[in-house]
């Protein structure tokens, strides 16, 4: 590499993308992943064709780590792959990996799959072409097929996969859609496991109370963050964050309180983010009762009701008030948060589910139990 | 005013792009996001520029390469054919008697060009957010054209350079500040920033920003900044004088409040969640044409009633 490569390499390296895909049951590495990142102004890449960095957080199951390769073969490189496993080693597989990316590490960049610029199978690990075996079709991809649609137009039907690689988006979830136009019309969701499930206990599920109302406050703002990311209001995202961070970090209560209380004005003033939530999902009480959920209150109403019952809880639990009993039904949360995304267009699909925002680590270890 | 040579035209490519980065640089600025140090912050256009020069670029399984190149250059392209018709003080690049028009077909150029830069990629994110700026342009293109004719009718005449000429005694921002916001808010969704940063929104992977990488993101992105600086120094030019003040000379004047417009441009974006194209509809049709249809109302009557 000449002068003007390794001047370009140095800039390069200032600012990193870095992708990050995390295994259910790896919460407090992530958030030390993620706070990491946010402490050197890197943003967290939306798809491969994007990013430079690929972080793979936890221990992934076979099947996640097959899309994790996926993922990575998208990479356009120059490239670099990060493990982290547990969170004090995050910051220094970090620096590792962008001294690998600009090559100042001794060994060469990884200049990407295929070095003569293969062809990548397209979507962005979100997308699936559905049955590739069968008649041969252009670029080897089946065609479209198609079916009644719910206006009595027979639409080409697209099966799409959002995750388990995905931004602001639960580890290791998967909801498998098919869609015509942009219009959800059968949605299935499952988490993908970790190489260990029996392992997987809940981000709040500790024993020492004190830990608990902490880590339970920070479970809800990180939630709020991949809300309002998804909604699109990323001052909004960076500022729950922020506070999640800080509170990650052991700062007092009542200091984490007052910036809270700033964030949740800001919020419920905002006339643009209940216009962007209001309406969304709507889940009547009865029907979350019916669904098998022990707590039908906590997550029925709409969109906008879940993150204002968020907000609520969150100011709760840092003013001081008590621990909330451990949430039992993540499964059920999810299978009914898939349900409500049928008949939605794909943006209000993922405000919805992210609304409900299903903890992948509680339905892992639901899963284990049962 | 002084319609220059055909070569002006790279002088006026020049301040376009150092418009553009210097909105970059804002962004990275303002961005809550942002780094832990200033400089960090402001130099965020040089380290992404390295960065994507130095990535490769991606090639997707049965991508119509030649469509999707046309539609990630198009933003650009078009920015740089808006700004050929803005005069920067008095002297213009193609002094054209319906500029107004030439400024409207060339946005309306941008509907193929982001669709195909969604569309040629062949996947089902950058396919969703092609058509999410089809969606969207249903929502700003109607009230942006009527907020074009406010000024034109005001002037009497499609000439921008006429326009900023009958904005010597008072600016037109000062009688009609609808047609002014209307035509600012459609800046920024045909530059796709802020609340109309919907067809590359990160709930669908990037949308039309799923799939390029290395140079070919680099235009992309180039393109929407230079969208955002085109819009504001027609903004300028329409509504704020064009190049009149005081003491420095005309061009001085158009670069000052072009900078101002798109710092103003560039502060809102990242504050405002992202109006989705089926809640943008309705306030579009139901609030923001009606009112600038009042303002050209009122606006013609105005200019009858002068005689």
């Amino acid at each position: 590499m000449g002068l003007t490569g390794d001047l370009l390499a140095r800039w390069a390296a200032r600012r990193p993308h870095p992708l990050v895909v995390a295994a259910p049951g790896a919460t407090v590495a992530r958030l030390a992943v993620e706070a990491h990142a946010d402490r050197g102004g890197w943003p967290l890449a939306p798809s491969p064709a994007d990013a430079d960095l690929l972080v793979v957080v936890g221990e992934p199951g076979s099947e996640l780590a097959a899309a994790v390769e996926r993922v990575w073969a998208q990479f356009p490189g120059p490239r670099a792959r990060a493990r982290v496993t547990d969170p004090a080693g995050a910051a220094s597989a970090l620096h590792a990996a962008v001294a690998r990316l600009t090559g100042t590490g001794g060994e060469p960049a990884d200049p990407g799959p295929e070095a003569g610029g293969g062809q990548h199978d397209g979507g962005s690990g979100s997308s699936g072409h559905g049955d590739h075996d069968g008649m041969s079709m252009p670029g080897g991809l089946m065609m479209a097929e198609r079916a009644e649609d719910r206006d009595g137009l027979k639409l080409d039907v697209l099966h799409l996969a959002l995750g388990p690689v995905l931004a602001d988006w639960p580890a290791g979830l998967v909801v498998e859609l098919a869609v015509q136009g942009d219009v959800v019309q059968s949605a299935d969701a499952r988490v993908l496991p970790p190489a260990d499930p029996a392992a997987v206990r809940p981000y709040p599920d500790v024993d020492h109370p004190e830990l608990r109302r902490r880590r339970q406050a920070v479970a809800h703002l990180d939630a709020l963050g991949r809300l309002w990311a998804v909604v699109g209001w990323p001052a909004g995202a960076v500022a729950a964050r922020r506070l999640r961070d800080a509170l990650v970090d052991h700062v007092p209560l009542a200091t984490a309180y007052a910036g809270f209380r700033a964030l949740d004005r800001r919020a419920r003033r905002s006339r643009a983010l209940r216009r962007a939530t209001d309406g969304l999902g709507v889940l009547p009480e009865v029907t979350a009762g019916r669904a098998g959920l022990a707590d039908p209150a906590a997550v029925c109403g709409d969109a906008t009701d879940r993150w204002r019952r968020r907000l609520a809880e969150t100011y709760r639990l840092l003013a001081g008030g008590e621990p909330a009993a451990p949430e039992p039904d993540a499964a059920a949360v999810l299978a009914v948060a898939a349900r409500l995304t049928v008949g939605l267009d794909l943006a209000a699909a993922r405000v919805v589910l992210a609304s409900f925002d299903p903890d992948p680590d509680a339905v892992v270890a639901a899963g284990v139990r049962s | 005013m002084t319609a220059g040579p055909w070569w002006g035209v790279l002088p006026a490519a020049g301040v376009l792009l150092g418009l553009a980065l210097a909105a970059a640089a804002l962004a990275g600025l303002l961005d809550p996001a942002g780094g832990p140090t200033l400089a960090g912050r402001a130099g965020r256009p040089v380290w992404e520029a390295a960065r994507l020069l130095r990535q490769r670029r991606r090639r997707v399984v049965a991508a119509d390469l030649l469509l999707w190149r046309l539609g990630l250059a198009g933003p650009l392209v078009v920015a740089l054919l808006m700004v050929v018709v803005v005069p920067l003080g008095d002297r213009v690049v193609a002094d054209l008697p319906v500029g107004v028009v030439w400024f409207n077909a060339m946005d309306v150029l941008l509907w193929a060009a982001v669709w195909l830069a969604g569309w040629g990629s062949n996947s089902g994110p950058g396919l969703v957010g092609g058509y999410r700026f089809l969606a969207q342009a249903l929502g700003y293109e109607l009230p942006l054209m009527f907020a074009l004719t406010a000024p034109a009718v005001a002037a009497g005449s499609l000439r921008i350079a006429d326009v900023v000429a009958a904005q010597r005694e008072l600016w037109f921002v000062g009688w009609m500040p609808v047609a002014f916001l209307v035509f600012l808010g459609a800046v920024l969704a045909f530059s796709m920033s802020g609340p109309f940063a919907y067809p590359d929104g990160r709930d669908v992977a990037g949308g039309v920003l799923a799939e390029p990488s290395g140079v070919d993101r680099l235009v992309l992105l180039a393109g929407r900044y230079a969208l955002l600086a085109a819009g504001a120094a027609t903004a300028v030019a329409l509504f704020l004088g064009g190049g009149s003040g005081p003491l420095l000379p005309a061009w001085a004047w158009s670069v000052v409040k072009t900078l101002v417009v798109l710092a103003a441009l560039v502060a809102l974006r990242g504050r405002v969640p992202v109006l989705r194209a089926d809640r943008l509809m309705r306030v579009a049709w139901l609030v923001v044409l009606p009112a600038t249809l009042a303002q050209v109302l009122v606006v013609a009557v105005l200019v009858v009633g002068r005689g």
